[in-house]
């Protein structure tokens, strides 16, 4: 068994997941290996950036509103998301905060577009599967917060 | 289209079967809920359909639907919901899966089913998941 965080690489693939959650990797079938695959890391790294900033998005939504804030189900399906990619939440404020609901859910739908892009283009099927999932759940996400906007 | 791609189509098509009867039995038993299991059930025969088309066009053996599912009959709307969100969750699933096997178009194509089936989940009642379609448990 990985060790949590650990730096593995995808069956096949030569593909190097430093710091990606060993349930997902296993969840897309991964095991270890010693060669990394650079274009694969940078869509990971991108994707971890992303989600950084996406969860800084949300937390910086004036007022916070009730709906989402309510059972917790939006925040919590983001944040684990980053924690999954091996990413930690960002030390300030977002860049540029939403201004509504309806900014926010734009942003995640762009973003979800932006991984479903990442996965057509990975080389390793473990990453194409964990950005497409991805991608999934960031619609879902604003799929729902559009709902509450 | 290649035999695994072929084979990782079969199994979505074996679950869009499943939501056609599915969403037959929700807006059968649910009045409540007739006319978004009307849709439902439309979006996925046309899907239906065109996976048939697409795998037959290829030369590709295909998969019927079966006489019936193990789906508990829907009493009310809350536990057809439940079974709506089953559905697409599994769907999900197997397109997860098929991301796995295709090359670019086929990946392509079932990142689209992929999106769709996962927003499925969430109009039909679903909380948001972090990783629709990736079993981590």
């Amino acid at each position: 068994m990985l060790a949590a965080g650990a730096a593995v690489v995808a069956a096949g693939a030569g593909l190097h997941l430093a710091g990606l959650d060993d349930d997902l990797l296993r969840a897309a079938g991964a095991r270890p290996h010693p060669e990394p695959d650079p274009a694969d890391e940078r869509l990971l790294s991108a994707a971890t950036s992303r989600q950084r900033a996406l969860l800084a998005d949300l937390d910086a939504l004036p007022g916070r509103p009730a709906v989402l804030a309510r059972d917790g189900a939006v925040r919590r399906a983001v944040a684990e998301q980053l924690r999954a990619l091996g990413g930690r939440p960002a030390s300030g404020p977002a860049a540029s905060p939403p201004d509504s609901l309806v900014d926010l859910a734009g942003r995640f739908a762009a973003a979800a577009r932006e991984a479903e892009r990442a996965a057509v283009a990975a080389a390793a099927p473990e990453l194409a599967q964990v950005l497409a999932s991805l991608a999934a759940g960031r619609a879902q996400v604003a799929r729902t917060v559009g709902r509450a906007g | 289209m290649t035999p695994r791609e072929a084979a990782g189509w079969r199994r979505v098509l074996a679950l869009e079967h499943e939501a056609v009867w599915t969403y037959g039995l929700v807006g059968a038993r649910v009045t409540d809920l007739r006319d978004d299991a009307r849709e439902a059930w439309t979006a996925h025969r046309s899907a239906r359909d065109a996976l048939l088309a697409r795998l037959a066009a290829a030369g590709a053996r295909t998969v019927g639907p079966r006489p019936a599912y193990d789906v508990p009959i829907p009493r009310d709307a809350a536990t057809a919901r439940r079974a709506a969100v089953d559905v697409e969750r599994r769907l999900a699933a197997a397109c997860v899966a098929l991301v796995a096997l295709a090359g670019d178009d086929e990946r392509r194509r079932a990142v689209a089913v992929l999106r769709r089936a996962s927003l499925a989940a969430i109009d039909w009642g679903s909380a948001p998941q972090a990783f629709p379609g990736l079993d981590r448990s």
